[in-house]
């Protein structure tokens, strides 16, 4: 019997470690994705706002190469949210054109920047010409130490939870398996002199006492008939 | 509790879901602790970015109660962030200089403001601050957040349980706790005084041990019982005979037990795992084909995206009577588990695809596999059940069909969001790879078939099944809809408008998780109150307007909700119809077509309802194309409500006559 505790419980535990693990791992994500998505969402109105000011000075005829009042405004927007690592105009041709971070003025935009989460609007002019592109850079390493301490929360109850609860089925597992055990070994013999757990004595032996009354009822009284 | 196979089932679910719970109570902490700063965090970035906008316009010279169009600018501010109730300049003794406020917020500056959230921003001018920028943000927009937030939660914790009670019940098929069921069931029975013999169980040990000596016993009384009424009856003996009829009665003496075999439950976590591998596809599988597609001369776009979907189902639906036969001499076992292969391969390929020709191969080898799959589970239920138990014995195979459909579209969806569409493919696969690894260990070996193959469904039995009105109308104007508007719309049309719309796989999982949600929870109920045949008709019909009418919300409400519902009422309308339709086929075959076998009647039936999941997506496909996804849906929709009341009023009267062939049966 001890083997069948071990076996269940050498089953059970992979599959309970899988099963809380994937709930954590999912709770994180959906966390990780609003989180993101939140940041995003205001990064995105950032970058709105900027087009919507470049696309209006497009309209009045001026270039947006020209639009040079608009590094302000860069760097205004940049400073009124600690996430943001720059926000960018950015020519059709992929050059930015201003930055609220003045190193990034004249290189090329990357589409890919592992140390940023990107948003973007379109600049576009009145005649239905995309322009240029506004991108908003959230600061990944900033979005990243917001997401760990969650993560770090939820990792830390997750294995709290794991511990406690091999604990808490390894305890069940082993119980469960000792009452069976008792319950077997508690043995009796049937009238038929089977060898049977004890508890099953008392409903064969209803059946078997049943029939055995029959009998002595027979025997009591003359043998079957033959037939004529 | 006395059944200790239970109680450890029982306590085992219970430690889980306080593991589960544990953790989505923290995840809402967590959750509340960076979402909700970061929701004041917006309304700060929009304060300050005013406030330095106007110290600018302070610093050119221009009065702060003299700036034109100031409240233009906060207007537009609330425009750009919808959770705004109010944004105001207030000078340094409170007075507003400039105001805007959201429609529903217009009066709301010295009334309501204990019910906002206020971020304020200093204008400073020489370092002396000289006015205030003040955004409110209502503290409903919060809940809503935390609100969100719990619902999420939950929606993850029902998806995790149930993956975690699929993952127990593997726990306990493997072979020694097969035989601790197997022997707990038999104290149990006899505890209650039933002497119905049981399936015997394979295996050695203690536990098989103590399973035979039970086993003997009860077959030792069972014999003695029969030798003795034998002798009664020689005797003529009135009285005993009637002592031992009511013993008879009493422990089910004389009566054979119909319960599908215990072992019967080591199919359920393969077939779970591996439907979960696909269902984890569909919320980003369509928007996954359309990055590739790339047009084809003759054919609209959305049908080239249309192509792979159609391809799949197509392959499934007619693959599947010849690889019924194909995996009885194989093995069904073996079949399944090759099946498991193949798919893994798929997906692998699927996830490592650079153009449309590889993804379509791909696909194509997922659905061979998948296709062998689903017909060696059936199978390996059917061969181990008689006409008695094959009833629960197969719904012990769709419930775990509907678990998964319920759990994997959420699970894809959010893996997809995370990691990428491609990993998602790759996890597809690992869970068909662990499909595979459970019906290794769990399935047991096939039994030698003593009764010959069942024959594959012939042209001839559908012509004949077509010929018949009402079998006509309930499979090509109930059966075949269903699954086209299932496929067709809901996971083709749905997913690519969502996607369309911005919405991430996580969302379009959540949604698409509902049809598996209403399915699992209505299926077993109607089953059991449309067992009455006069029922049946109307279950069918309702069913089917229902599931019709449900295109509506995509019109009625904004996305995601209208989808959402769309999906939830389509699922709750197949859950309504799906089992009495699958009753009402036998019924209306003995009735009408009394010398087909009822294999055949359900064979057609089932291979109707598959060529449905391939045309659904190509008529869709067609007439979005043609005309407007909007067109196709409705086109559906209205196929669905003209198919299913046509049916109604061809059935008129059925109740009765269907009834008597059921009674005939």
């Amino acid at each position: 019997m001890g083997k069948l505790s071990l076996t269940l419980l050498v089953v059970l535990f992979p599959l309970l470690a899988a099963s809380l693990a994937l709930g954590a791992y999912l709770n994180y994500a959906s966390v990780r994705n609003s989180y993101i998505e939140m940041v995003g969402t205001r990064m995105q109105t950032v970058a709105r706002r900027v087009a919507s000011d470049a696309q209006v000075a497009l309209s009045m005829g001026m270039p947006l190469a020209g639009q040079n009042a608009l590094e302000r405004l860069l760097t205004r927007e940049a400073a009124a949210d600690p996430m943001i690592r720059s926000v960018d105009v950015v020519a059709a041709d992929g050059t930015v054109l201003f930055s609220s971070d003045p190193v990034r003025r004249g290189t090329r935009e990357q589409e890919s920047d592992p140390m940023a989460e990107r948003r973007m609007a379109s600049i576009v002019s009145a005649f239905d010409t995309t322009e240029g592109l506004v991108v908003t850079r959230a600061s990944r390493p900033a979005l990243d130490a917001a997401l760990a301490r969650a993560g770090g929360g939820i990792l830390t109850v997750a294995v709290a939870a794991l511990s406690l609860a091999a604990l808490a089925i390894a305890i069940v597992v082993v119980l469960a398996v000792r009452g069976l055990t008792r319950r077997l070994t508690d043995r009796a013999a049937t009238a038929a002199g089977e060898e049977v757990p004890a508890e099953m004595v008392p409903v064969i032996a209803e059946i078997d006492e049943a029939h055995a009354a029959i009998r002595s009822r027979w025997a009591a009284s003359r043998p079957p008939a033959t037939g004529s | 509790m006395r059944r200790f196979d239970g109680a450890i089932l029982l306590c085992v679910t219970a430690i889980l879901m306080a593991g589960l719970a544990a953790i989505s109570w923290q995840t809402v902490r967590s959750a509340e602790a960076i979402l909700l700063p970061a929701l004041e965090q917006k309304a700060d970035t929009v304060a300050r970015s005013l406030s330095s906008l106007v110290a600018e316009a302070v610093d050119y010279g221009i009065p702060l109660d003299r700036m034109v169009r100031a409240d233009e600018v906060l207007k537009d501010a609330i425009a750009e962030n919808g959770d705004f109730a109010y944004i105001a300049v207030d000078d340094k003794s409170g007075r507003t200089l400039a105001f805007a406020a959201a429609d529903a917020y217009a009066d709301i500056r010295g009334e309501d403001d204990a019910a906002m959230r206020t971020v304020t921003a200093p204008i400073e001018r020489n370092g002396q601050t000289i006015a205030v920028v003040v955004v409110g943000t209502p503290d409903e927009v919060a809940r809503t957040v935390v609100r969100e937030l719990w619902l999420d939660v939950a929606v993850l914790l029902v998806v995790a349980l149930l993956v975690a009670l699929e993952l127990i019940t593997f726990a306990f098929s493997i072979p020694s706790a097969v035989m601790m069921r197997g022997l707990a069931q038999r104290l149990d029975a006899l505890r209650r005084g039933d002497f119905r013999p049981h399936l015997p169980l394979a295996g050695s040990g203690p536990l098989a041990d103590e399973v035979t000596a039970v086993d003997t016993a009860i077959a030792r009384t069972r014999e003695d019982h029969r030798l003795l009424r034998e002798e009664a009856m020689e005797r003529g003996d009135e009285a005993a005979l009637e002592e031992l009829d009511r013993l008879a009665a009493r422990h089910q003496l004389e009566v054979a037990r119909h319960e599908p075999p215990v072992s019967l439950v080591a199919v359920r976590a393969p077939v779970f795992l591996f439907y979960l591998a696909e269902e984890m596809t569909r919320p980003f599988l369509p928007s996954y084909i359309e990055s590739m597609a790339r047009p084809i001369a003759g054919l609209s776009v959305e049908f080239v995206i249309a192509l792979p979907i159609i391809l799949f189902m197509a392959l499934v639906a007619f693959l599947q009577p010849s690889l019924n036969g194909w995996t009885e001499r194989i093995g069904r076992a073996r079949s399944l588990r090759g099946g498991a292969v193949i798919a893994l391969f798929g997906y692998l390929g699927t996830a490592g695809a650079t153009d449309m020709s590889q993804l379509i191969l791909c696909r194509a080898i997922t659905a061979i596999g998948f296709a062998t799959v689903f017909v060696s589970a059936q199978g390996f239920i059917v061969d181990r059940t008689g006409a008695e138990s094959r009833a629960r014995g197969i719904g012990l195979f769709v419930s775990a069909i509907m678990a998964a459909m319920l759990c994997g579209p959420p699970i894809g969806g959010i893996v997809a969001d995370r990691l990428g569409v491609s990993a998602a493919f790759v996890m597809s696969a690992a869970m068909a790879l662990i499909a595979y690894l459970c019906a290794l260990v769990a399935l047991q070996r096939d039994p030698k078939r003593t009764t010959p193959p069942a024959r594959a469904v012939r042209m001839s039995d559908v012509m004949a099944v077509l010929r018949q009105p009402v079998l006509f109308l309930l499979l090509i104007g109930c059966a075949l809809p269903s699954k086209m508007i299932l496929i067709g719309v809901c996971f083709y049309f749905l997913p690519l408008d969502l996607a369309a719309d911005g919405f991430q796989p996580a969302v379009i999982g959540r949604v698409l998780m509902l049809y598996g949600l209403a399915m699992l929870i209505l299926v077993p109920m109607i089953s059991r109150v449309s067992d009455e045949r006069s029922k049946r008709v109307p279950y069918v019909v309702f069913g089917g307007v229902l599931s019709g009418l449900a295109v509506a919300h995509l019109f009625l409400w904004p996305q995601p909700w209208g989808g959402a519902l769309m999906v939830l009422q389509i699922g709750l309308a197949q859950g309504i119809s799906t089992t009495p339709q699958s009753a009402l086929v036998g019924e209306l075959g003995r009735l009408h077509l009394p010398e087909l076998s009822e294999g055949g009647i359900y064979g057609v039936f089932r291979l109707i309802e598959r060529t449905g999941t391939a045309v659904g997506p190509a008529m869709v496909a067609l007439i979005w194309g043609a005309a407007s996804g909007e067109a196709a849906v409705v086109a559906m929709g209205v196929l669905l409500v003209v198919g299913a009341l046509l049916f109604g009023l061809a059935s008129t009267g059925l109740g009765e006559r269907t009834a008597a062939a059921g009674a005939g049966k």
